[in-house]
């Protein structure tokens, strides 16, 4: 069947030659012929006649054969191609116009497709990525579903398991760089030996880490990311087996990794590892203590249903043994699945935004292509009666159709290229693939199938239309030639209102979002982001080993700082608003023993003096840290207001105590009450937190590493002068991550503003589109009945009769169609539930506000052709016929 | 005379496959041949009986060509004309052998069913 197939193809290519060759075949045959009729006795012309017969009909045979040789359907698809590009640039508007919408619809849905390729179906760089699983530990009952794991739980499940090939785990955390160059900060990972293999990735050079080296206390090595390779050390190809330094201790390097590598499994936050180590301190007995991440690869045959069944036995067993444990379960859940769990739902919502908006196009241009049918009935009705079948008239219009795919669609690609590259840069930084979305082949292949999917959608129905054309009327002379009969107008009437119906969709959402955006952005944080600047010193390095050395470095930073023009309040913390959580269970007197399963917890924050007044965090009762709050005073701490309404609601809570759970901890006295602030984002509620100032723990590994200073100016613009104070303490101390509050609470705003971004201009477009729609349809109706305005305008209607009905009936079409799309709208928002906030998903403002706006659009757009309408002449109307 | 699209009316019902099996078989014994050599030879061995418009065997060839069981090289004909000779490939004669035994198994039975005597 192929054979035959490409045997044709290539006949097809060289018709000519083989049609040529076939002739001297036949010449010879027919010669031949004659000389033996000759032979016989004949007279030549005669025998010439004879041999003839004796053939057969040259021509037929030479026509059927030609035609089994080669595939018509190509040739024939070759000539409706040159037809159709003649009969494009006949009515170059109509071309171009068709042609630029459906760049932009195709060219939209490219862009997102590469989007969804990219984040959605990419595979992770790893060995079977759909084998791989993360393992979370949960407490449905306090709320806390996805969490991190303790060692002592990872042990069990390891030792236990039936599911899993093998399981490993990891701790993120960072490390200063030092040795060559300058000293800076890398994230990095400490994880078990058998990571890497189990994700089945190879060091580029050297080898991956050994069993021995994970055992706590062991041999200090390392395995360094292709890009530190690259960037600091010059792709040295002998850099295996020398020593790094990390926070001043030296390193060997056993192995690099390839540059195809990349830390997707650290999904939530997207730390872009630099750095691996090993012995990881799992000793600890303590279930509750959790503190890393956890990862596994699934045995052959064992679904993600199956291996969650087997760790809820495991952990239900757990709970039994350790009545300390209870209700903590566990979380199984496919690897790729929980890396695009908040990215999934916003990129199929767009998906379906850009399908619509692909939709309406279609939808205008089956109007145009019908309205434009209209005056090509002459032609098809006499190329039917010169014997074309329906078939054929339906092949060479589709061919039309697809034609004007296929060049909207190559410039469509152009603009998905630039359309691309902008998506990139405003998604979300955290999502994690988005950087590969290009226009590669996969993308390019879905824009031809599309293509071709929406000429047929656009093509069909006026290919239909066309190609059975009542003969008699058509070819007469009085014929008006450019007639449409009543169902050819109720159907693109139909259409105009099924483009409004798409478009109040898409409005609907967008209006959503927007309201949604800007309730989150109105919301209070709790303190005032504004003219706050952040950023990290890690004080990691044994300059800073010796317990309680890192107190007074900070002491004289901050009184230098404090001491800068620009600079109103200069303090440090560990960790910032809306960047994690520090949990802890608490106890207070009043509650000193309660159940393990029902702990207190707050988010405990260290600060320094003047944190709240840095952060314009309202302090409502009590006072501040202070200077004197140090190692050996009273132990003291702040409270917010949620913590004091969960413990001692309607107490005064100065001097109440809480101590931290779990260890020798003193008891701490409340001296003062913080507003709420929103620690874990602007949609989330307030929490518990508990402050305590750095001082009092100089002898804790925990220290503070953000720096954070209120300007009275540009926050960026004091930044050279606190890297010069951070200098003059200390020359190899690095200063990073720095950026404004603004930006911070931002970020966390990101995905929101993506969605709305991009829902906006869909909608905008969707508009656009239907606004067009409409004034080619009211633009035509008016067009055919000039005659009988002319006979209205005679008889003595008013120019603002005429434009009042023209707009009656465009309005009369935008509100049949939004009524149907309000209501399809209703059963659709739901889908967009989760990312609202604020705003409910049927909210009655936006469901006045997006018709009006879409009544206001159809106004402007019949409004020209009316005022048209009302120009017309009656002498001249009537004129004509 | 036909007119429109109509196929040309066979002189005699000739099966295609039949007609396809013929010239397999007169190329297999007679070695390469020309259209017209393979026409002239089916018509002596149908002594006159198969009277077809000689260009069918063209369209034969083509099919045998595209199923590769013939292959085609272009020589001189005996009148010094430029001709196209097409000769067995092993593909075809392995066909061949399969086809004729078709045949007979198939006339085998045909004849056995038209030789029963009717029932009385």
């Amino acid at each position: 069947m192929l054979r035959k197939l490409l045997l044709r193809l290539r006949a097809s290519l060289k018709s000519n030659r083989f049609d040529s060759e076939f002739n001297d075949e036949l010449e010879t045959h027919l010669a031949l012929l004659k000389e033996r009729f000759e032979s016989q006795g004949m007279h030549p012309s005669d025998a010439h006649y004879a041999a003839q017969r004796q053939l057969g009909r040259v021509a037929h045979v030479k026509e059927n054969l030609h035609e089994r040789r080669t595939l018509p359907l190509l040739e024939t698809a070759f000539q409706d191609m040159i037809f159709a590009t003649r009969q494009l640039r006949k009515s170059p508007a109509f071309a171009i116009a068709a042609i630029l919408t459906l760049a932009l619809g195709i060219g939209a849905n490219t862009a997102i497709f590469s989007v969804v390729k990219a984040v959605l179906l990419n595979p992770l760089p790893y060995r079977d990525p759909n084998r791989l699983v993360m393992v979370w530990e949960r407490n449905l009952h306090r709320g806390w579903p996805h969490n991190i794991v303790s060692a002592a739980n990872f042990q069990d499940w390891r030792a236990h398991n039936h599911v899993f090939t093998d399981m490993a785990l990891f701790k993120v955390r960072a490390f200063s760089l030092s040795g060559t160059g300058d000293p800076i900060e890398v994230n990095a990972e400490q994880i078990t030996p058998n990571l890497f293999p189990l994700l089945g990735v190879a060091p580029l050079y050297g080898r991956n880490f050994l069993p021995e080296e994970g055992k706590l206390g062991a041999a200090h090595v390392t395995v360094i990311s292709n890009a530190l390779w690259r960037g600091r050390y010059g792709s040295d190809p002998n850099l295996v087996g020398k020593q790094i330094l990390l926070d001043d201790q030296s390193y060997t390097v056993i192995g690099i990794l390839p540059a195809t590598f990349a830390d997707a499994y650290v999904a939530h936050g997207l730390l872009d590892t630099q750095v691996w180590t090993s012995g990881l301190d799992l000793t600890s007995p303590d279930r509750s203590d959790h503190g890393f991440v956890a990862m596994a690869r699934l045995k052959p045959g064992v679904t993600v249903e199956q291996a969650q069944n087997e760790m809820d036995v495991i952990s239900a067993r757990i709970q039994r043994e350790d009545p300390d444990d209870r209700g903590w379960t566990t979380l199984v859940i496919g690897m790729h699945d929980d890396i695009v769990v908040a990215a999934r739902p916003a990129v199929i919502l767009l998906t379906i935004a850009v399908a619509l908006v692909l939709l309406i196009a279609c939808v205008n241009l089956a109007n145009l292509l019908l309205a434009r049918g209209a005056s090509r009935i002459r032609e098809a009705a006499l190329r039917t009666a010169l014997g074309a079948s329906r078939r054929r008239l339906i092949r060479q219009l589709l061919t039309e159709s697809c034609l004007l795919s296929l060049l909207g669609a190559g410039l469509g690609l152009l603009l998905a290229g630039a359309a691309v590259r902008a998506l990139v840069s405003l998604a979300p930084t955290d999502t994690f693939g988005i950087a590969a979305a290009g226009l590669n082949l996969p993308v390019l292949a879905y824009t031809l199938v599309l293509a071709v999917v929406t000429s047929l959608l656009f093509g069909l129905l006026p290919a239909f239309g066309l190609s059975k054309p009542d003969l008699n009327a058509a070819l007469k002379e009085s014929g008006r030639s450019n007639s449409e009969s009543p169902r050819a107008k109720a159907v693109r009437k139909a259409l105009v209102s099924a483009e409004f119906a798409f478009s109040i969709a898409l409005l609907v959402g967008a209006v959503l979002m927007v309201k949604s955006i800007v309730f989150l952005r109105d919301i209070d944080p709790g303190f005032n982001p504004d003219h706050v600047v952040t950023m990290q010193l890690f004080l990691d390095s044994p300059a800073y080993q010796q317990p309680g050395s890192h107190v007074p470095f900070f002491k004289k930073l901050l009184d230098r700082l404090q001491s800068l023009p620009g600079v109103q309040y200069a303090t440090v913390s560990r960790g910032i608003p809306f960047e994690g959580w520090s949990g802890n269970s608490f106890v207070t007197p009043e509650n000193p023993h309660p159940p393990m399963s029902d702990l207190p917890d707050a988010n405990a924050v260290m600060v320094g003096p003047q944190y709240f007044h840095a952060m314009g965090i309202p302090l409502v009762e009590g006072r501040g840290f202070i200077d004197a709050d140090i190692e050996g005073s009273l132990p003291v701490a702040i409270v917010n207001k949620e913590l004091v309404r969960e413990n001692w609601p309607n107490q005064n809570p100065i001097g109440k105590r809480v101590k931290m759970f779990g260890g020798d901890y003193p008891w701490l006295t409340v001296i003062g009450v913080a507003g709420n602030v929103r620690t874990q984002g602007l949609d989330n509620g307030f929490f518990p937190e508990i402050y305590m100032p750095y001082m009092q723990y100089s002898s804790w590994h925990e220290r503070p590493f953000n720096l954070i200073i209120r300007t009275a100016g540009t926050p960026l613009s004091i930044i050279p002068a606190v890297r010069h104070a951070v200098a003059e303490l200390d020359k190899h101390l690095p200063v990073s991550d720095i950026r404004t509050m603004d930006q911070v609470a931002n970020e966390t705003l990101s995905l929101k503003n993506f969605l709305t971004v991009l829902l906006a201009s869909f909608a905008g477009l969707a508009l656009v589109l239907a606004a067009v729609g409409i004034y080619g349809v009211m633009a035509y109706s008016v067009a055919q009945r000039t005659q009988e305005i002319g006979i209205r305008m005679a008889l003595g209607a008013k120019q603002s009769d005429v434009i009042g009905g023209v707009i009656r009936q465009g309005l009369g079409l935008a509100l049949a169609g939004s009524a149907i799309g309000l209501a399809a709208a209703l059963g659709l928002t739901r889908f967009l539930a989760t990312q609202l906030y604020g705003v409910k998903p049927n909210d009655a403002f936006t469901f006045v506000i997006a018709p009006l706006i879409l009544l206001a659009v159809a106004f402007f757009a019949t409004y020209i052709p009316a005022r048209r309408a009302a120009r017309v002449d009656p002498l001249i109307a009537l004129r004509y016929e | 005379m036909s007119k429109g699209t109509a196929p040309e009316p066979k002189r005699s019902e000739v099966l295609q496959g039949t007609l396809d099996l013929m010239v397999l078989k007169t190329l297999e014994t007679m070695g390469a041949l020309h259209g017209y050599g393979i026409a002239r030879r089916i018509e002596q061995l149908s002594e006159d009986v198969l009277q077809l418009n000689e260009g069918t065997v063209y369209t034969s060839l083509l099919r045998l060509q595209h199923q590769g069981w013939i292959s085609s090289a272009w020589g001189v004909s005996e009148n010094n004309r430029k001709a196209k000779f097409y000769s067995v490939t092993k593909a075809g004669r392995k066909r061949l052998l399969e086809e004729t035994e078709n045949w007979k198994r198939i006339s085998g039975v045909v004849g056995r069913v038209l030789d029963v005597a009717p029932q009385r």
